[in-house]
């Protein structure tokens, strides 16, 4: 695409020239490594703590269901309260009630604690048992087919292959818009915080039937498309034809 | 007096989780370590290194062999596009000294010069 006046100069500012070369590589790894990063950490900063101040993305029920099925065996009325600082102001959270509440400390944080562990386990498991693949020298004369995108991006790619502009533009384009347009329409509170909820059997259904999709699209991406991105079965994959020496 | 919340029941369960999976990732670290540190070129090289030292005729010879560094050794073909690490484990391949040592580390009758 065309962008008047600005173009050329955004161009030679992310090439570092006029033609993709090694001073565009460096450019990009940079871009990658340090600015979408930095970027990234404030936006996530500014997430939490916004998700923080309003009390958290879920809350766990009425007060009959938190004594049942966190297990407790009364309600903690003697909660104290973790405070990292004192500020004036309103947060949704003032005014309720807080025999609807537990607190982060121990009873999330516990939670995500073991989270984290069995994350860390499982990544150590990984990377000690099953080795990266090594392959030959990158060659630009003579790209792998197919040329395949990490796996994460194999769902998109598959959409791609069936157009470009619809499957790389406008789908993904259209779901990350209703990702952000959600909390304004969805504003309803009945339900939230419990596993299959009733009330929430639409939102549910829609939620898993989007992640089913994005599933079954990376799996077709990673297992069964073959040279050329024809269609074939895993088990008769033939190896990634390089051009051979 | 009542409970507080991290004396509570429920969170019981929890402490047997994390010294499980404590002692777990605790252990996987040190596999980790150890699989890294005892690869079999690894220990290869170590071989190579102590016969060197074995063999060296003067303090100097044997101060460089100590010196040599455990690596990968790669050579790099860029003209048909290929790299051969084969000398990271058979290191003696052109050292006619070593003439029928078992092993990965024998000398390779045919390897001067390399016929492609």
């Amino acid at each position: 695409m065309y962008r008047p006046v600005v173009g050329p100069k955004l161009q030679y500012l992310l090439l570092g020239g006029h033609t993709v070369g090694q001073e565009a590589l460096t450019r990009f790894y940079a871009l990658h490594m340090i600015v979408l990063p930095a970027i990234t950490f404030f936006l996530v900063s500014v997430h939490l703590w916004r998700v923080r101040k309003d009390g958290g993305l879920s809350r766990p029920g009425e007060a009959g269901d938190v004594v049942e099925r966190m297990g407790l065996s009364e309600l903690p009325t003697n909660k104290s309260y973790g405070l990292m600082e004192l500020a004036r102001g309103s947060t949704p959270q003032v005014g309720k009630n807080p025999d609807e509440e537990v607190s982060s400390w121990p009873h999330l944080i516990f939670r995500e604690l073991l989270l984290f562990l069995v994350v860390v386990a499982a990544l150590l498991v990984l990377s000690i048992f099953f080795n990266a693949p090594l392959e030959e020298f990158a060659n630009p004369i003579h790209p792998p087919n197919p040329a395949k995108a990490p796996w994460y991006f194999l769902g998109l790619q598959e959409l791609v292959s069936y157009s470009a502009f619809w499957g790389g533009v406008v789908v993904p384009g259209l779901l990350v818009l209703v990702l952000v347009a959600l909390p304004y329409f969805d504003r309803q509170l009945h339900g939230v915080g419990r596993w299959f909820a009733h009330e929430r059997r639409l939102a549910n259904s829609i939620f898993t039937f989007c992640l089913i999709v994005a599933v079954v699209l990376t799996l077709i991406g990673t297992y069964f498309r073959g040279p050329n991105w024809s269609w074939q079965v895993p088990w008769k994959t033939p190896p990634v034809s390089h051009e051979s020496h | 007096m009542k409970v507080t919340d991290m004396q509570n029941d429920s969170l019981r369960k929890f402490y047997a989780w994390f010294t499980f999976l404590g002692l777990l990732v605790g252990s996987l670290v040190v596999l980790g370590y150890y699989k890294d540190e005892y690869r079999e070129w690894k220990d290869y090289q170590r071989k190579f290194i102590q016969e060197e030292i074995k063999r060296a005729a003067t303090p100097q010879q044997k101060a460089a062999a100590a010196r040599m560094a455990i690596e990968i050794k790669q050579i790099s073909l860029p003209e048909l596009n290929r790299v051969d690490r084969c000398t990271s484990c058979h290191l003696a391949v052109e050292d006619p000294t070593y003439g029928g040592f078992p092993q990965p580390l024998a000398y390779h009758p045919s390897s001067q010069p390399a016929s492609l």
